[in-house]
């Protein structure tokens, strides 16, 4: 098991893109480090195991739970929330501003529904839940990095952004708006 | 950092269009996982995970994530003989 571990999880590190600066060696003793820390788990989780999958299965489901959480934390290590607080106002920068009178009427309306959604996601979300939100569009940063920051973890972190999206989507068609229009309209 | 705040918006309406009454958490997408990825590398019906499964998944990146992964682990060609 040990070693149908280490291989698959040599190969499966060799194939991504963000660990392409490393040399096999570097790769290989990554993979080792792994599977020492995922035999350690899985002698603790035995019990957990139900017989529902085969175990060289079950033992890689821990291992890349554990792989994949420690290439994201030290990916993001720098990562804070702080810069982001400004951004969790939701409305767009340009519409703070006066609308430009030579817009297309187009445009306008755009820029009303932007500024509506906007409108809504400040309103009815916590302070929390925004934060949450805002820090998920950086592009690609972890759910696990964004739970560690707000003290939390990944299925709490889930748990609440599922509980924002109800109610967002239900404010919103209580105000009227249906989100299928709202998003072929501007992304039209 | 800034971000432009209209992509945010669309992609917040993406995840709405998404959003479920009820959806799985991490913890229970993991806890099917194996058996998800083994039924899938085997070719099975996948219609008794479906769409709870598929919903989390879409909207989860790091439980994506380690879907693939586990899925390609399952399904590689790594024993020493051939490789
Ligand atoms: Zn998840």
């Amino acid at each position: 098991m040990r070693q149908w571990l280490a291989r698959r999880l040599f190969f499966y590190l060799r194939s991504r893109s963000d660990l392409d600066k490393l040399a096999d060696s570097e790769i290989q003793d990554l993979a080792e480090d792994f599977v020492q820390d995922t035999l350690l788990q899985i002698r603790a989780k035995l019990e957990q195991f139900e017989g529902r999958s085969k175990f060289t299965t079950w033992a890689g489901k821990i291992a890349v739970h554990q792989a994949l959480g420690e290439l994201r934390r030290a990916r993001w290590r720098d990562f804070s929330l702080d810069s982001l607080i400004g951004e969790s106002d939701f409305t767009p920068s340009f519409l703070v501003n006066e609308a430009d009178p030579d817009a297309p009427d187009r445009a306008v309306e755009r820029a009303e529904t932007m500024r509506a959604v906007a409108e809504v996601i400040n309103e009815e979300l916590s302070e929390r839940q925004r934060a949450a939100l805002v820090a998920l569009m950086v592009e690609g940063v972890p759910m696990d990095v964004v739970a560690d920051r707000l003290g939390t973890n990944r299925n709490a972190l889930y748990k609440l952004l599922h509980d924002a999206r109800k109610r967002l989507r239900s404010r919103l068609e209580d105000r009227g708006y249906n989100i299928e229009t709202l998003l072929n309209d501007l992304s039209g | 950092m800034t971000m432009n705040a209209s992509p945010m918006i669309v992609r917040v309406l993406r995840m709405l269009a998404g959003t479920q009454e009820i959806e799985l958490g991490c913890e229970e997408v993991t806890a099917l996982l194996d058996e998800y990825c083994e039924a899938q590398a085997g070719g099975e019906d996948l219609s008794r995970f479906a769409p709870v499964m598929n919903a989390h998944l879409r909207l989860c990146a790091d439980c994506r994530e380690e879907y693939e992964a586990l899925l390609t682990l399952v399904t590689m060609d790594a024993d020493p003989i051939s490789s």
